[in-house]
């Protein structure tokens, strides 16, 4: 809360106080001090009292002068006057006394006494002649004077004649002159003393009228005086008690404490002082006032502060309460607290903020040095920002915003270390106050943050170890189970270990055994020669005599044969031309004509067919039919002689069956042609001989106790196939005669059925070739059985005694057409034999066709002859050459079967000779065994060698390599198809995969590889995507289009990426798609030696196991469209393959969303496979969503869930299923549901 | 009858309770581990004994979510066992570039750490533009964590170490976006993880793999449990395809054994034979 008011001014705004307080320059001007108008009322106070007194005084003095002057003047001369006037008087009296008086004493006392009083008066009288008289008296005095001076002679003599005794003219004199002169003097002096009576009259009126006078200026001075003094006073007084009331006021109010109150304009310089002082005095007060109220407010903001920031808050909670108490306490209008993040990078970061709102291009985050903030972190001291630009921050309230005009970035530092920064931005600059307020305050919250991050990060290294301790225990957990593996696993191994010692000692025993059996064997060997030898001589009669045979028989072949031929060409014409006839193209025949042309073709039809069948007969036993054995997948041929033979057999009114049985293999390897000749042969027998009942194909496995004698086969290596009937059946004593050529049961056997008797023989010899036998059961009028047993894999063609070397050449052109060409013996001229490497004789002159020829490329002797040893112990022969040129002039020459080759030759060195014989195609094919004293590199089988050898060779190791070289010799070659438009690519994966047994033919075009593929059978294709004349995918559409050509698994090769779709159409066609790179050679490798060798077929397992009921079409599904929804193309493919050959049309979608597409765009899908787990949308998605379309509400959706928990299951339900199956699908059961669903 | 024949067979009846109430089936985990983790649970449960736990267990869901959470312990973080991470970088994905599409499964993925390593791998060899990666777990917890693909901040220094060992070139900052207390990997990370919940002791097969991992989780399985999972590990890759396993783990004398070649023994790695 905003505690304004409380706050001391902090803003310096006051103008009063920027100035110095105790100037007041207009008022000091002119001021006149106290003391002056204090000296100056007593001094005129003075001043008047002194005129005053003056005037008194004068007036006084004038008093005092007449004063003087009358007392003595006047009143003495009135004194003396009167004095005078006495002396006289007693004088008078005196003479009086002593005129009267005639005692003596009294004469002389009074005489005396008039003496004395004489003279007094003579003393008056200078004394007041002396005195200063007015001219009155003094006129009066001198006749005073004159009257004395007359009166006293005549009172002396008067005295005179008193004393002589003449009273009486004493008395008389006394009388007459005395008398009137004492008078007249008495009158003077009465005059005088009148005069002087009035003198001092007059001058008591003067005195009375001077002192009126001096009265009436006294009062009035007074009065005046009075006046003045009391105005003097009173002004004085006003003044003095004015300002000092005014001072008062102001002394009390700072003494009440307000501080504010301007002392009142004060009249007198020292008051002026005063009121400075006062001032000054106030000012400080209120200084020190505003300090107290400073300090106080700084005390109690930091106690709140500190309050604020006790309790041990969060980081966050710190930050907030700091910065809000701060800028409430401060009046800042918006602040921000950033706290030191990181400790590496210090970068800060915020975590508290006032009334700030956040903008986005504003960092919360800052470095040192960047930004204020930053640069106040990094210089640790605060930084004042004035003149805010107006767009730096706004202050925002809810009424509207503002710019602060002044930012203040404070760092937080404890002890030279920084903590923190703390922005604030104010409306106004702050105040001194402020910023030592936020001085002050930075420690304390320095520490507070410190200590607030001391705590997380304890709270985080808590959370941290209980983290690590729970991960420890999980990973002793995991170490213990780990452990425990390990433990169950040495248990194992320890087990197996002692098996294997069991074994190892067993095959001890047994080895020994072996070699004694070896001796045994041996010795019997030597006997048996022996017997051999007798038994040689009567072979060679045999033989002899065979011979004989033979050669008739061939003379007789060969006459057919030449006849066959001769008979053929005319009959071709007549062929043609009865069919063109037949055709009657002009229309000019009748219809009996065009029949009767028809009858001709037939009948031509007939011959023609009766003597391929002689010359077939004719080839077989000349001995000149080859076998090309192959991949035969007997379901493939359970179904050609089906589609062949059932119109056949319905024909005739009968039931065809034709079955394979679960323990038939599913392809063996034979020659797929003869195979299909043998079983029509039995087929249209059987039709031919039935008229009515069925007829049976059954492929299968014989009873393993059957006596397989004549052919040598082992019945658990062996396929029966077995054709029964129900016909006329074969007396016992008949059933080998019809294999005899040219017979039939009876003669009219051939008018009745037809035939020319050949074919069982034809199919015997066949039988025979391929290794095999027939074997017939039959009991007349029920039926018969003819049963074929063939090996399950052929052995290479079996050359008849008799075939010329022509045969042993696996690149022998194809025969065309009916007859095949005799090769002329030797391909090459053999040259010149060479005399035998120096010291070592080998077999080159030595070598009869038939003979399995083994090069030896060796330069040391020994070694060579130890090796040739070798090839004749197992019977092979060996050529001998010294050098790498010798030995391809030789292999050249000879064609062996294998080569060892040494490496360590010299001219040319044995890599060399290695990369000639896999350049050459006639070579190519010869599998070559590589030594050397040195350690092979890495990639000798890639060059082509098919093993390695290290001298010096241990004898098993030798042993071991020539048993690989006879395997070789026994296994079937390969044709492999590298389709391929880059020529250097295309030598290079030739290179790379021809071996031993896989031949490598290339094309360069599609067009090529067509013609390639209808030429011969691959068991391989690796196809380049990018092709000239159309794209590898076209190719195989064009491919799978074609009937006639049997499209070889296929190893895509390509060298871009694929899109989706492309990926999904290739997919129909091959499911092994590689793409170039560094390792792809190694893919490529592995990929083609698994369809080389292992057969596979072109598809999974898995599919091919699915596939299992191909005779139950369930014509319920026939058309019906289904929408399969997975991501597992795998999956997808075999699901669709089963489903399809069901008769539904299967619509396949990659994700939810495809499906969701399809089901929008489609219309006709009447049920819906979804896989659940798929990437992007999963299956309950997809299903919600199909369901939300109110259209799409009853479409019956089957889940394909790989999760087996029942609320799974549950799952799929809820989001809309309305069944669901678990993986991997039980085919049955998902035929079973779709029967349900689709059934509407 | 002593008291760890009892114990046994307590146990015995809790896992088969478990299974028939819930239908995880635990009966099938590596005795010892099993009876180790019961008995942890049972010290914090408050039960007297392990059979006292079984009412609870039947009747109340959340005391058996606790449970189950303790079976799925994810021990896991980013590029764990680097030298692992180098192989594949080696030695698989070279190989897997040969294939125009790729799928890879990670089983028991925990909080996922592990499968965004091999996202971060793939991305680096150009190869996460054609990969599709399903993780899965049967803890749906450890499964939104992992959707998230949030993880401590604190923990980025290791990781980083450890993509460094794992032949990383560039910076594991690359990969994240963070702020102080977390990280959250990129988008185009988790955009290409399907994380789903699967049980690899009772679900099946659900699609085609060319790399398999399943790390440190066979461990915990006995041998007829391993077998199984190792069958339906062989019966989702292709031919060719990798197959990796925990450091601990292999897969001699199972069932499985002829079905597969070594790549690289110390790191288990193991390529299906056609």
């Amino acid at each position: 809360m905003r505690q304004s008011g409380v706050m001391p001014a902090l803003t310096d705004n006051n103008p009063k106080f920027a100035r110095n307080p105790a100037a007041s320059p207009t008022e000091r001007s002119g001021q006149l001090s106290i003391g002056f108008y204090v000296l100056g009322a007593c001094l005129l106070i003075v001043v008047l009292g002194a005129t005053m007194s003056a005037l008194n005084l004068w007036t006084l003095r004038g008093v005092n002068a007449g004063l003087t002057d009358v007392v003595e003047v006047k009143a003495e001369a009135l004194k003396l006057a009167a004095r005078l006037n006495r002396r006289i008087a007693e004088l008078r009296v005196i003479t009086n006394s002593l005129l009267l008086d005639e005692r003596q004493n009294v004469v002389d006392w009074h005489g005396g006494a008039m003496h004395t009083v004489e003279e007094a008066v003579g003393t008056d009288l200078k004394a007041l002649e002396r005195l200063p008289l007015s001219p009155a008296a003094r006129r009066l005095t001198a006749a005073f004077a004159s009257a004395y001076a007359d009166y006293l002679p005549h009172l002396e003599r008067v005295i005179g004649l008193v004393r002589d005794g003449d009273r009486v003219a004493a008395a008389d004199l006394s009388r007459s002159t005395l008398q009137e002169r004492g008078v007249r003097v008495q009158g003077v002096l009465e005059q005088l003393v009148h005069l002087k009576e009035s003198e001092l009259s007059a001058a008591k009126a003067d005195a009375d009228r001077a002192y009126t006078r001096a009265l009436y200026m006294t009062l009035g001075a007074i009065g005046f005086t009075l006046a003045m003094g009391a105005l003097a006073a009173f002004l004085l007084w006003r003044l003095i008690t004015r300002n000092l009331a005014r001072l008062v006021r102001v002394t009390e109010a700072i003494a009440k404490g307000d501080l504010e109150r301007e002392p009142e304009r004060l009249e007198t310089a020292e008051l002026q002082r005063l009121a400075a002082s006062v001032r000054v005095m106030q000012h400080a007060l209120r200084e020190s006032h505003n300090q107290t109220r400073a300090s106080d407010w700084l005390k109690t903001a930091l106690g709140r502060l500190s309050e604020r920031m006790s309790g041990d808050p969060d980081l966050a909670t710190l930050a907030a309460g700091v910065i809000s108490e701060i800028a409430t306490t401060v009046d800042a209008a918006v602040g921000a607290c950033y706290i030191e993040d990181d400790r590496q990078s210090r970068a800060l970061r915020l975590v508290g903020s006032y009334a700030y709102r956040e903008r986005k291009h504003l960092a919360n985050r800052f470095a040192p040095g960047e930004g204020l903030v930053g640069q106040c972190a990094l210089e640790h001291t605060p930084i004042l920002l004035t003149e805010v630009p107006d767009d730096y921050i706004k202050i925002s309230s809810g009424l509207g915003e503002a710019t602060p005009r002044t930012i203040r970035v404070t760092p937080l530092l404890r002890d030279e270390r920084l903590v923190g920064v703390i922005e604030l931005g104010f409306v106004q600059r702050p105040a001194a106050l402020v910023l030592s307020y936020l001085d002050q305050a930075m420690p304390a919250v320095a520490v507070a943050v410190e200590s607030a991050r001391a705590r997380a990060d304890l709270a985080d290294a808590l959370t941290e170890s209980q983290q690590l301790t729970e991960e420890l225990t999980a990973q002793q957990e995991e170490l213990r189970a780990a452990n425990e593996e390990l433990e169950e696993q040495t248990e194992r191994l320890k087990a197996s270990e002692a098996r294997l010692q069991t074994q190892q000692e067993e095959l001890q025993a047994s080895n020994e055994e072996l070699e004694e059996k070896n001796e045994a064997l041996q010795r019997q060997q030597r006997e048996i020669a022996e017997a051999n030898a007798g038994l040689a001589r009567q072979r060679e009669a045999l033989a002899e005599k065979a011979r004989e045979l033979e050669t008739a028989s061939k003379y007789k072949s060969e006459f057919l044969s030449n006849m066959s031929h001769e008979l053929r060409t005319p009959l071709n014409s007549l062929l043609l031309l009865a069919a063109s006839l037949a055709e009657n193209a002009t229309a000019n025949l009748t219809d009996e004509q065009v029949e009767s042309a028809r009858i001709i073709e037939r009948s031509g039809q007939d011959l023609l067919g009766l003597i391929n069948e002689i010359l077939d007969l004719a080839r077989i036993e000349a001995g000149r039919t080859e076998l090309k054995p192959e991949t035969v997948v007997l379901a493939e041929v359970a179904q050609v002689l089906d589609d062949t033979f059932r119109p056949l057999a319905t024909d005739r009114g009968l039931e065809l069956q034709v079955g394979i049985e679960p323990t038939a293999p599913e392809q063996i390897f034979a020659d797929r042609r003869r195979l299909e000749q043998v079983l029509r042969n039995f087929l249209s027998n059987a039709i031919k001989f039935t008229d009515k009942g069925s007829v049976t194909l059954c492929f299968g496995r014989p009873d393993p106790a059957l006596d397989l004698r004549r052919s040598g086969l082992d019945p658990a290596a062996t396929l029966a196939v077995s054709v029964t009937d129900t016909g006329i059946g074969i007396p016992a004593e008949e059933q080998s005669v019809i294999f005899e050529a040219f017979q039939q049961i009876d003669a009219g056997t051939a008018r009745r059925y037809g035939g020319t008797g050949l074919g069982l023989s034809i199919s015997r010899n066949l039988a025979e070739l391929m290794g095999g036998e027939i074997q017939l059961s039959s009991e007349p009028a029920q039926g018969s059985c003819f049963t074929l047993f063939v090996p399950l894999t052929s052995p290479e063609p079996a050359t008849t005694p008799d075939a010329d070397g022509a045969s042993r050449q696996p690149s022998a052109a194809q025969a065309a057409g009916l007859e095949q060409t005799m090769a002329p013996p030797a391909a090459a001229p053999a040259p010149p034999p060479e005399a035998a490497h120096a010291g070592v004789a080998d077999d080159r002159a030595a070598i009869a066709d038939g003979d399995t020829t083994v090069l030896l490329v060796e330069d040391d002797a020994r070694f060579a002859k130890l090796l040739i040893d070798q090839c004749h112990r197992r019977g092979f022969k060996a050529l001998m050459a010294g050098s790498g040129e010798e030995g391809l002039r030789l292999a050249a020459a000879h064609a062996p079967q294998a080569v060892i080759l040494d490496i360590r030759l010299p001219g040319m060195d044995g890599w060399a000779v290695l990369e000639r014989l896999k350049d050459n195609p006639e070579t190519r094919h010869i599998p070559v065994h590589v030594m050397s004293v040195d350690e092979g590199p890495s990639d000798v089988l890639h060059r082509g060698a098919v093993g390695f050898l290290q001298k010096p060779v241990a004898r098993e190791a030798l042993e071991a390599a020539f048993q690989r070289l006879e395997h070789v010799f026994s296994r079937a070659v390969k044709d492999l198809l590298v389709v391929e438009d880059e020529t250097v690519l295309r030598h290079e994966m030739v290179h790379l995969m021809a071996s031993d047994d896989v031949r490598v033919a290339e094309a360069g075009t599609g067009a090529e590889a067509i013609a390639r593929l209808e030429q011969q059978r691959f068991d391989c294709m690796v196809l380049d995507l990018g092709l000239p004349d159309m794209t590898g995918l076209e190719l195989l559409r064009r491919l799978s289009r074609k009937t006639g050509i049997a499209v070889p698994p296929v190893v895509v090769y390509t060298g871009r990426e694929l899109t989706r779709e492309e990926d999904l159409e290739l997919r129909n066609y091959s499911d092994s798609i590689i793409v170039k790179g560094a390792r792809s050679r190694e893919r490529l490798l592995d990929e083609t030696s698994l369809f080389l060798h292992r057969m596979v077929g072109g598809m999974p397992e898995r599919a091919r196991r699915m596939i299992t009921d191909l005779h139950d079409p369930d014509r319920f599904f026939k058309d019906r469209r289904v929408l399969l929804v997975d991501d597992d193309m795998r999956n997808v493919f075999a699901l669709s393959k089963i489903l399809e050959a069901k008769g539904l049309t299967v619509v396949k979608a990659e994700d939810g969303q495809h499906a969701l597409d399809v089901l929008a765009g489609e219309h006709g899908i009447e049920l819906v496979l979804m896989d659940i787990m798929m990437p992007g949308m999963d299956g309950y998605e997809t299903m919600r969503r199909i369901r939300a379309r109110p259209e799409l509400a009853h479409l019956p959706i089957i889940a394909l869930t790989a999760k087996a928990m029942k609320e799974d299951n549950e799952r799929c339900i809820a989001a809309g299923a309305d069944d669901y199956l678990s993986k991997p699908v039980n085919l049955e059961r998902l035929l079973s549901m779709l029967r349900v669903w689709l059934y509407r | 009858m002593d008291p760890q024949q009892l114990e046994s067979i307590e146990v015995d009846l809790l896992l088969e309770a478990i299974y028939r109430r819930y239908g995880h089936d635990f009966r099938n985990y590596a005795r010892a581990s099993i009876e180790r983790r019961v008995r942890q649970f049972h010290a914090q449960s408050g039960c007297a004994t392990l059979s006292d736990m079984l009412p609870r267990l039947l009747h109340d869901e959340a005391f058996f979510a606790d449970f189950v959470t303790r079976f799925s312990i994810p021990v896991t973080e980013l590029f764990r066992d680097p030298q692992v991470y180098l192989a594949l970088r080696n030695e698989v994905m070279p190989v897997l570039r040969t294939f125009p599409f790729l799928r890879i499964w990670h089983a028991g993925c925990a909080s996922g750490e592990e499968v965004y390593s091999l996202a971060i791998l793939l991305d680096e060899a150009g190869l996460l533009a054609r990969s599709t990666l399903f993780a899965t777990d049967f803890n749906d917890t450890a499964l939104e964590r992992a959707r998230a693909g949030i993880y401590s901040a604190a923990d980025m220094g290791e990781a980083s170490r450890a993509y460094q060992r794992a032949g990383g070139a560039r910076s594991l900052a690359d990969y994240y976006h963070a702020d102080a207390q977390h990280i959250v990997m990129k988008r185009r990370l988790r955009e290409r993880v399907t994380f789903a919940n699967h049980n690899l002791v009772t679900d099946g097969v659900f699609t085609e793999a060319h790399l398999v991992l399943c790390r440190n989780v066979l461990i915990y399985f006995n041998q007829a449990l391993q077998d199984r999972v190792l069958g339906l590990f062989r019966d989702t890759l292709v031919r060719g395809g990798y197959l990796c396993l925990g450091t601990r783990e292999n897969l001699r004398f199972s069932a499985v054994d002829s079905s597969f070649e070594v790549v690289d023994a110390a790191c288990r790695l193991y390529k299906r034979l056609a």
